[in-house]
């Protein structure tokens, strides 16, 4: 069978196409659910950090999940499940973008001044502003098109998805008030899936040499 | 389970002029009924009871009751903000017990009921600042420590008073694990120097709202210190020494390069991770209700408190 056959019965796969439309479910409908609660003054003593402390670990659950996702598929040689993995992985980047959105404009009442000053002086914003800021250039580069035209470069700066981790993990904890918290226990399903996909890591280290 | 209210001894029930009760009044009863011993049902699972104290004129928004009694930082009970409320309701505290004891004429074990004698009740309306950059505007019953630490009689060694907060992990769930409890040493410990304990802020507060304290907020007997950070304002306090020594203190021995001993609230200088310079306020509404404010020196109690630090030349503002 030519490949672009296999493609078209992947790509309209009805198992596939239910999966999909589930995981559009599970990801969309918390983030709406929340934003409503939080509207209506139904999220405890102080909406605006639930509805930023809720996007943000979204967007690390969402990410990990992609890891998983990418890890699984290839274990199990199922490239049904490697057709879920950009999806999850856009919404690693909306989650984030919702966390920003709401630190911008619930916590920090549009004062933009006030907002690029704590980018660039406090380093835990730092650090997560650039984690942000690489999921947007993996998203602005999802496209089936632009992984054509980048070649071998595309997967290159897609492997940015390892670092921004790093930085979402070390924002997470740093965040925290006391040094011991539960970021710590995110920070090891990080390492653990950073080693599990540590030749993806070496090759693309190579690159730089 | 039985409880005698603890706000109902005689030396409490004085001029019905000065003394009102801010629940009876809502209710239009008449004072008097404010002296009546039925039990008050509150919002939580958690007995309080009405307390009768003389009334504070402030007129700063109020948070409401229920973002006051379910929003707090007791990680005795959890370190989620919202743990404390669902894992305290079982909490003891009666019979209970504060023993006083170091640089003082008069120690020894003082049961909660005594101590409720001592002085009349007055509410303070005080903004309480959290060092994590939000704050709330709580009605607070109690009584000027100062008032309470007198008795001791203090001898010229007593530089400095630690308070220390219940160690129970049988109730107490974050006591039991490094992991439960945000990595704190327990006992929670607290200090003040002599001066600022003995200044008239300093409240001594025994309830909330016009009631006695729920478990959640440190219950039965709490500290509030409103121009410091909410840090310093420990929790269920079982023990005051009056010390020499600048006695240690829960979060700078955590954390020492971010919180100090002295931690009074100040907009220009900044926590190591964020900045002190405004707060949010924590007020009734949603999402787009949201208000911040700029964050005042001492928490807008320079005028009373700045004295205190005239001859202290290290940094008392960390």
């Amino acid at each position: 069978m030519p490949d672009v056959m296999v493609q078209r019965i992947i790509q309209n796969h009805p198992q596939l196409m239910g999966f999909k439309a589930l995981l559009h479910g599970a990801c969309l409908l918390p983030a709406l659910w929340i934003f409503y609660l939080g509207a209506i003054d139904s999220l405890g003593a102080d909406p605006v950090k639930a509805l930023i402390h809720f996007y943000g670990i979204g967007a690390v659950h969402c990410l990990l999940a992609t890891l998983v996702v990418s890890l699984l598929s290839k274990k199990l040689r199922t490239p049904l499940l490697m057709r879920c993995r950009r999806l999850l992985g856009l919404y690693v980047a909306f989650y984030a973008t919702l966390h920003i959105v709401c630190f911008l404009v619930f916590e920090w009442q549009l004062q933009w001044a006030e907002v690029i000053d704590e980018i660039i002086r406090r380093p835990y914003i730092t650090f997560g502003f650039i984690a942000w800021l690489i999921l947007v250039a993996l998203t602005l580069t999802s496209f089936k098109r632009a992984q054509r035209a980048m070649g071998a470069r595309w997967s290159q700066l897609h492997s940015l998805v390892y670092l921004s981790l790093a930085l979402i993990l070390l924002h997470f904890y740093w965040s925290q008030k006391s040094p011991w918290n539960q970021a710590i226990a995110y920070a090891f399903a990080g390492a653990a899936l950073l080693y599990l996909k540590r030749s993806n890591l070496l090759n693309w280290l190579k690159l730089f040499k | 389970m039985k409880q005698r209210p603890p706000s109902l001894s005689e030396a409490q029930v004085t001029d019905e002029q000065l003394y009102l009760n801010r629940r009876q009044l809502m209710k239009g009863a008449a004072a008097l009924t404010a002296l009546s011993a039925f039990p008050a049902p509150a919002q939580a699972a958690a007995k309080v009871y009405p307390l009768t104290y003389r009334k504070d004129s402030s007129d700063l928004p109020l948070t409401p009751e229920q973002k006051v009694i379910s929003y707090n930082n007791f990680y005795e009970f959890g370190t989620d903000k919202g743990d404390p409320i669902k894992n305290a309701q079982h909490f003891k505290t009666s019979p209970w017990q504060v023993t006083v004891s170091g640089e003082a004429e008069k120690t020894g074990a003082f049961t909660l009921e005594d101590i409720l004698k001592w002085n009349p009740l007055e509410e303070r309306i005080y903004r309480l600042r959290c060092v994590e950059a939000w704050s709330m505007v709580i009605p607070w019953v109690g009584f000027p420590l100062a008032d309470m630490l007198k008795r001791f009689q203090p001898t010229s060694k007593a530089k400095y008073v630690a308070f220390e907060t219940l160690f129970d992990p049988e109730q107490m769930p974050g006591q039991r694990s490094r992991w439960g409890g945000g990595g704190i040493n327990y006992p929670y410990v607290e200090g003040l120097t002599i001066a600022e304990a003995m200044h008239p802020l300093t409240l001594m507060a025994v309830g909330l709202y016009g009631k006695t304290l729920p478990p959640q907020n440190g219950a039965p007997i709490r500290l509030v210190v409103p121009w410091k950070y909410g840090f310093k304002s420990i929790k269920s306090i079982v023990s005051i020494t009056f010390t020499e020594q600048r006695p240690r203190t829960t979060w700078s021995e955590l954390a020492p390069n971010e919180y100090g001993f002295f931690a009074n609230v100040n907009p220009k200088v900044a926590h190591p991770r964020w900045s002190q310079a405004s707060e949010r306020i924590i007020g009734s509404g949603g999402l787009f209700a949201q208000k911040r404010r700029d964050t005042e020196l001492y928490n807008g109690y320079a005028e009373q408190v700045a004295s205190l630090y005239s001859n202290i030349k290290e940094n008392h503002f960390f």
